[in-house]
């Protein structure tokens, strides 16, 4: 907790600086920010290249609006997510049809070279195939939920924020993308006896 | 059973906001003691038990930056706030819409003004020519009301003479049926 709040302390004083014209300040947002609206990107419109562009056009907004930022109102995490998220909106709205990313499919048997065990990259290799399939499979409102509620761990109270909709419809649209998930993802190796001991 | 169908499906609405923890405490009591004495609700609980997990483990890995990745896109971003802003003389700024209320006016205008001029249209027609009756025409026009007038009651009169001359051949001409001068003469 007191992290969490040393962090919006420093996130604060760095957008103070950013409004004074500090360009290191700038930086430091960005540093801090970036990795996780780029997966928030990537996680709704399932392209790198339109991911990369959306993340580029909200940072772009967010530093050239900063002074209309409240911190009363929202933390800016909120904030820059809501701006990425319309934007993220305005993306598949002009992109009806999907589309495929082929630098994904080339890359998708290679093995970094960082990776741990070869059983252990193939079974999250996996996994991430299997997310991405449940995603595909998902409307983008109910992506969006998912995305928010357990890729960046959001309350239901900052999703709502961010997708300006009523708290209980971030509950029960992130249920209903539970219930149409269940069918896609299908988890190996787990046992009752896990499930129980991890209550 | 159909109270316990309806607590499993009320259970099943709201596991997941249980497994987040954002249900109240009196809600929460019931659910756990539902998912322990009942065996569906149970098995409800383990199934999203078990995505909620698969999510959260797989959900944040998805979709990383790659190396260089983010690098690029700040260069990009520096290189769009560094660019001067385009201040060019002020344009005029013109009212965006008196041209769409222009245009609805005049719309407007002409759907008012349609029946009026659809009607004036009407009463500019001369009305269809109905053919008086002969005694009628010669009653009404006196020949020495209107000029010309005399030429056409003299028309109508010879025409009125031409007409009764006409139907009295034609009296004439059609057999008697059914009177005594047929039956006298046999037909």
């Amino acid at each position: 907790m007191t992290q969490e709040t040393d962090s919006q302390e420093q996130i604060i004083a760095w957008i103070a600086q950013a409004l004074t014209g500090q360009q290191s300040a700038y930086a430091m947002l960005y540093d801090h920010f970036a990795a996780g609206t780029y997966r928030l990107c990537y996680g709704l419109v399932l392209n790198k290249q339109d991911a990369e562009d959306v993340v580029q056009e909200s940072f772009v907004y967010a530093f050239k609006n900063l002074n209309r930022y409240d911190a009363d109102k929202a933390s800016f995490k909120t904030w820059l997510y809501t701006i990425a998220v319309s934007r993220c909106r305005n993306t598949y709205r002009r992109k009806r049809f999907p589309t495929i990313d082929f630098s994904e499919i080339l890359q998708l048997q290679l093995a970094g070279p960082n990776a741990d065990t070869p059983e252990a990259a193939i079974a999250k290799r996996e996994s991430v195939d299997a997310i991405q399939e449940a995603m595909v499979k998902l409307s983008p409102t109910l992506r969006e939920a998912v995305v928010l509620r357990y890729g960046h761990g959001l309350t239901y109270r900052e999703m709502a924020e961010i997708m300006d909709i009523p708290q209980k419809t971030a509950e029960s649209r992130v249920r209903l993308a539970h219930n149409k998930l269940k069918d896609v993802l299908r988890p190996v190796g787990r046992g009752l006896l896990e499930d129980l001991l991890q209550i | 059973m159909l109270i316990s169908y309806l607590r499993y499906r009320y259970v099943k609405n709201r596991m997941t906001a249980y497994l987040d923890g954002e249900l109240p405490v009196k809600t929460r009591r019931f659910i756990a003691r539902q998912i322990d004495e009942n065996s569906l609700c149970y098995r409800e609980y383990i199934r999203a038990k078990q995505s909620r997990q698969e999510l959260e483990r797989s959900l944040p890995v998805f979709g990383k930056a790659e190396n260089g990745q983010l690098d690029n896109i700040w260069a990009n971003i520096q290189a769009e706030l560094n660019q001067p802003e385009s201040k060019s003389a002020p344009v005029m700024m013109r009212p965006r819409y008196s041209l769409s209320y222009g245009v609805a006016m005049l719309i407007f205008a002409v759907i008012m003004l349609t029946p009026f001029a659809i009607d004036v249209s009407r009463s500019g027609e001369s009305p269809v020519p109905q053919h008086p009756l002969p005694e009628q025409a010669v009653n009404r026009t006196s020949p020495a009301s209107t000029p010309g007038a005399e030429t056409r009651a003299i028309a109508f009169a010879v025409n009125s003479d031409v007409q009764t001359e006409t139907q009295a051949t034609n009296r004439a001409t059609i057999p008697l049926q059914n009177t005594p001068e047929a039956r006298a003469t046999g037909q």
